[in-house]
């Protein structure tokens, strides 16, 4: 079996089909418990990204103005929520993300 | 421009974002003790009002299935989820109604699988039921389960009493280990794939 070696910088298969948006590590986390959950709170999702709530928020804005989730507010004890959800087109673009990699992964491998 | 070892950070980091969510898998305390409870309830009633016995558990059962839906729901949403599709109901609820499928079709079919034994057989079943439980969702019902299959068998041996040593078997291996285990996760989100 041969050793991976190629870095995606040499241009294995995929590459071009990787989502500019899902690159961020942080987009890519939130996409995916997204994906397998219905919704998660604004508080939840920053604490299991590990990340400032300005950063998150910021990046829960691009993927919202993309259209990749979708935000509901509530009041809770007067103090607004933001749930956030993955919409059909989140969802599509993450799978057709990891198909990406998965792509990459292979041609690195072969 | 991200080159192999940035996406690989990436990746790991995506890794570890879904392994903290998948940390836990809790249920709230109360879920364990409304059950302990239909079994202490059920379960002697076969030794002490046999008669009643079956009412109890078919009207109990759909009342502590969605007490459990709901406080499930509810402790899930106060960690920040409201879960679309959750596994565990589906599990749970189509689990409970298969066993309860299979002993009125077994009583229905076969005359000497009535009373007593359609008992000991749907215990077993549960057993089974809840070692599957504990393979997908609870850790310590890997052994209640096969503890219950144990009990199924053997209660038909004991003279006296042995439908009510079962339910309190039963009861305490579903609250015991609530007493010794912190009842709140650190965060409990499905982290299963696209």
């Amino acid at each position: 079996m041969s050793r991976p070696t190629n870095s995606i910088n040499q241009g294995p298969h995929g590459l071009d089909q990787l989502d500019a948006l899902l690159q961020h590590r942080s987009r890519l986390g939130a996409v995916v418990l997204l994906s397998a959950n219905g919704e998660i709170n604004f508080t939840a999702l920053r604490d299991l990204l590990k990340e400032s709530d300005g950063n998150l928020g910021a990046q829960l804005r691009k993927l919202e103005d993309a259209q990749y989730v979708a935000v509901k507010k509530e009041f809770h004890d007067r103090k607004p929520v933001s749930w956030y959800s993955l919409t059909p087109t989140g969802r599509r673009a993450l799978k057709a993300h990891l198909s990406a990699l998965e792509a990459i992964v292979r041609s690195a491998h072969v | 421009m991200t080159d192999a070892h940035q996406l690989q950070q990436d990746l790991q980091y995506v890794r570890e974002v879904v392994s903290r969510a998948d940390r836990g898998g809790r249920r709230p305390a109360a879920i364990y003790w409304i059950w302990a409870l239909y079994v202490l309830i059920g379960y002697p009633l076969i030794d002490f009002a046999p008669r009643y016995s079956g009412t109890v558990f078919l009207a109990g059962w759909p009342i502590c299935f969605a007490a459990s839906a709901y406080l499930g729901y509810r402790f899930k949403k106060t960690l920040g989820v409201k879960p679309a599709r959750d596994r565990s109901r589906l599990f749970w609820g189509g689990g409970g109604l298969l066993v309860l499928f299979c002993a009125m079709a077994m009583a229905m079919t076969i005359p000497a699988m009535r009373g007593q034994i359609l008992g000991q057989v749907v215990v077993v079943m549960v057993g089974i039921y809840y070692f599957l439980g504990g393979v997908h969702y609870d850790r310590n019902f890997l052994w209640l389960g096969p503890l219950l299959c144990v009990c199924g068998l053997l209660v038909g041996f004991v003279p006296h009493y042995g439908w009510t040593a079962l339910g309190i078997v039963f009861a305490l291996g579903l609250v015991i280990p609530t007493l010794f285990k912190p009842r709140v996760p650190e965060m409990t989100v499905q982290a299963t794939g696209a």
